[in-house]
């Protein structure tokens, strides 16, 4: 049987020289539902039809280790007016809860759950704590939960080198917390959002997150990793220095030096190192405008009501663009790309998966009219 | 207040009049025995004179506020280690004043410094020494101080709001609120002890801690009340007396955080760990000792608020921006008492604060003594969250069960 990485490992030559279409990138079927609230009886019931949809929960994670990255974008003392982190731009934690409950009882052997908090190399648990979370919900959700802030070295004594299959379009590899190379099956647990570089924020940009800053921040190393991490990812964002010397460097010092450039690629690079077995978007609650209340446009907490699940993260992020009214086949210059390449169409043409909705078979919720339209209020924002 | 030396024209002292200054520091001889026979002479209730009065420790601060950006860059706060703005305040200067000096009156004395001249940096100051215990002395800038004197807009706007706010701090009394701490700290604050020592209260104040100086000398079993965490920051080892105490606190189920000074520490390994401490069980408690001595107050803060964990944070913020905050509380907590002290100039929009205990009510006062204001109070499992209306420079939230 060959598996969607060695696929992507044999289409990379033919992806690099732009001849792979769309029409060949890998589909599977993605499942949408509603979930109006938050109650863990909602999210619980909610989830479980959309892996049944997607073909099970166990075919995934029964007798693995699996990583969950978790979306915690930005510092947990910082809300969107008065709301809970997790109604606005936090994957909200009985999102979180509900999947290690169902992924327990399919069998998962250790569930790890998995972010590289805002400049910190305190656990997980404290940083949820500062959100104003219950973290032992999370831990007593199953069997074998563990946290891991992947900022940083964290437990293991060396970083994991884990390279772009055929090469990437920046970074041809990545120095990463053990815990990306430790797990089975990997699961990005995203948030449903715009996001003012990239444009949204769904699974796929999610990945962006598992970067240390320690190698890949504003405040590493010049020639190795700092054993803390001192703020964001500048470096990724602007290229203005290279990550830590230890860590392979960028292929091409004359390519843009432009976020809108940059950032689409490395997470495509990102993804291709670290495949996407799982991806989950909550969009039961969120935000327009940005992925966090400090975006410069105006921003609003807003409850679509809505979760998508597949396991092609290019395929769910397109479902997910069609539920917020954006155009997945949409690339730069066309909202929500106005000012960034489409990691979307990155993805695609890396072979990763498809963003044509005719080649996706979706599940559950009919997609003929947005379940929240963002591409609508982006518009009015813009006007 | 310390009086400006410009202002030599005795009709000045009107401006006293009614207020809330009661001590006028003039800067030399002849301008003492010119103040006093004015003031007398306007029947003004003001003490005048060179040196503070008996019973008073002048501690000697910054100009408080959100530190800026150099020259040349756009005006913007600059960040801490941990993103949120780099407050100077000289609350745990007043603090460690109070406990080295217990029973005597603490008066801050800070010259306004550039680039920071607001009306809302000398508000500010006054409510950062009042809201931690002690006394501001009134500095004008020589600008201000001109502008006051010529009656000018804004010099008169700022006069106004001084006094309003020292009339405020003169007012209020709190009686029997006891200050709240989660953190001890125990040195002398002197000599090899004084940098790690003062930067750790320093540090924890940026950190939005309640804690509690406890010097060496006068550390007790009574100091230790209400305490999940004892920090021993004294470079030397502690006497017979004090580890005596400590590991009692410790059986009781504390947190003990200290150098190699310390010893090795006995015990089963803690089964949480942490990388640059040895963590043992005692009793119903844990020790943890450094592998090696902590030269960095910031890793050794962050990492004594880690090892205590969030989960028993007194108070948590959201959007609270330049913040600072004191928790007093009645024995029993049945009434509390929060005290916020906002540095940025712009109010505090959206600020959200949660408070460990069990409240059903939260009244709000501010500067300007407006009636006091109920506050959305959203209770949750031990404690309860504010969600604080736009306030500037000030506000003071008493709670009650």
């Amino acid at each position: 049987m060959i598996t969607r990485r060695d696929w992507i490992c044999g289409a990379v030559g033919v992806a690099g020289s732009g001849l792979l279409r769309a029409v060949e990138a890998p589909t599977a079927r993605v499942a949408v539902t509603r979930c109006r609230t938050y109650t863990p009886a909602e999210v619980v019931a909610s989830l479980d039809q959309l892996f049944d949809q997607i073909g099970g929960l166990r075919r995934i994670v029964k007798g693995k280790t699996v990583g969950v990255k978790i979306n915690l974008t930005g510092a947990p003392s910082y809300r969107l007016g008065h709301l809970p982190l997790g109604d606005t731009h936090y994957t909200h934690p009985q999102m979180i809860g509900a999947a290690v409950h169902l992924m327990g009882k399919a069998g998962a052997r250790r569930i790890r759950i998995l972010e590289s908090p805002w400049s910190t190399a305190d656990p997980l648990e404290e940083y949820m704590l500062l959100a104003n979370w219950e973290p032992l919900d999370i831990l007593n959700a199953a069997p074998n939960v563990e946290f891991e802030n992947t900022n940083y070295l964290g437990r293991s004594k060396t970083y994991s080198r884990m390279m772009v299959p055929g090469g990437g379009y920046i970074f041809p590899g990545f120095d990463l917390n053990h815990s990306y190379t430790d797990c089975d099956a990997f699961v990005s647990m995203a948030k449903l959002k715009e996001h003012g570089v990239a444009g949204v924020t769904l699974s796929l940009k999610n990945c962006f997150g598992i970067t240390p800053a320690t190698i890949y921040g504003t405040g590493s190393g010049e020639d190795g990793p700092t054993d803390l991490p001192r703020g964001g990812r500048q470096i990724i964002h602007s290229g203005a220095r290279q990550p830590s010397r230890s860590a392979p460097q960028e292929k091409d010092l004359t390519t843009p030096r432009q976020a809108g450039y940059r950032v689409p690629r490395v997470v495509v690079d990102l993804v291709k190192a670290r495949p996407i077995d799982l991806a989950i978007v909550d969009g039961v609650k969120t935000m327009t405008g940005a992925e966090g209340p400090w975006g410069r446009e105006v921003v609003s907490a807003v409850a679509p009501g809505v979760i998508v699940a597949g396991t092609n993260p290019v395929n769910t992020d397109s479902v997910c663009m069609k539920v917020m009214g954006f155009d997945p086949m949409a690339d730069r210059g066309t909202p929500p790309f106005e000012n960034a390449d489409s990691t979307l169409a990155l993805a695609e043409r890396a072979g990763i998966g498809t963003r044509d909705l005719r080649r996706i078979e979706v599940a559950g919720m009919p997609l003929k009219e947005p379940a929240f339209n963002f591409a609508a209020l982006r518009r009015q924002r813009r006007l | 207040m310390r009086w400006p030396a410009a202002w030599r024209d005795p009709s000045l002292l009107e401006l006293l009049r009614d207020s809330p200054v009661n001590y006028l520091l003039a800067a030399d001889g002849d301008a003492v025995r010119r103040l006093r026979t004015d003031t007398e002479a306007r029947e003004l209730k003001v003490t005048v004179a060179t040196d503070p009065a008996e019973g008073v420790e002048v501690v000697k601060g910054d100009w408080p506020g959100t530190k800026m950006a150099a020259p040349g860059e756009n005006e913007r706060a600059v960040a801490g280690p941990t993103g949120e703005p780099w407050i100077d305040s000289n609350g745990w200067r007043v603090l460690l004043a109070k406990a080295l000096h217990p029973g005597r009156e603490i008066w801050v004395d800070a010259a306004p410094a550039e680039p920071r001249l607001y009306l809302e940096s000398y508000v500010a100051g006054l409510a950062d020494a009042s809201a931690h215990g002690g006394r501001w002395v009134i500095q004008l800038d020589e600008k201000l101080a001109a502008g006051i004197a010529g009656g000018n807009a804004p010099g008169t706007a700022v006069w106004k709001r001084l006094l309003e706010a020292g009339r405020f701090f003169a007012d209020w009394r709190w009686s029997g609120l006891h200050e709240q701490a989660l953190i001890g700290v125990i040195s002398d604050f002197a000599g090899k002890n004084e940098f790690v020592g003062q930067e750790t209260l320093n540090l924890l104040a940026r950190a939005n801690q309640q804690y509690r100086v406890m010097p060496l000398e006068s550390a007790g079993a009574e100091s230790l009340s209400g305490l999940k965490t004892v920090l021993y920051v004294a470079q030397d080892p502690p006497t017979p007396e004090m580890r005596g105490l400590l590991s009692g606190f410790v059986q009781q189920g504390g947190l003990l955080v200290g150098g190699p000074v310390w010893g090795a520490p006995a015990g089963p390994v803690d089964r949480d760990g942490h990388p640059r401490y040895d963590v043992r069980r005692q009793g119903k408690g844990r020790i943890a000792i450094g592998l090696k001595a902590e030269d960095d107050p910031y890793l050794l803060v962050q990492d004594a608020i880690v090892l205590t964990s969030h989960r028993y944070d007194l108070l948590r913020f959201w959007n609270g921006g330049a913040v600072r905050a004191c928790l007093g509380a009645a024995p029993g907590r049945q009434r509390a008492l929060l005290q916020l002290v906002f540095y940025a100039n712009a109010r505090a929009g959206d600020a959200t604060v949660r408070v460990a205990g069990a409240y059903r009510t939260a009244r709000l006062y501010t500067l300007d003594r407006t009636a006091a204001k109920e506050v959305p109070l959203l209770p949750e499992k031990g404690a309860v969250e504010l969600h604080l209306p736009a306030v500037a420079q000030y506000a003071a939230v008493q709670l009650d069960a």
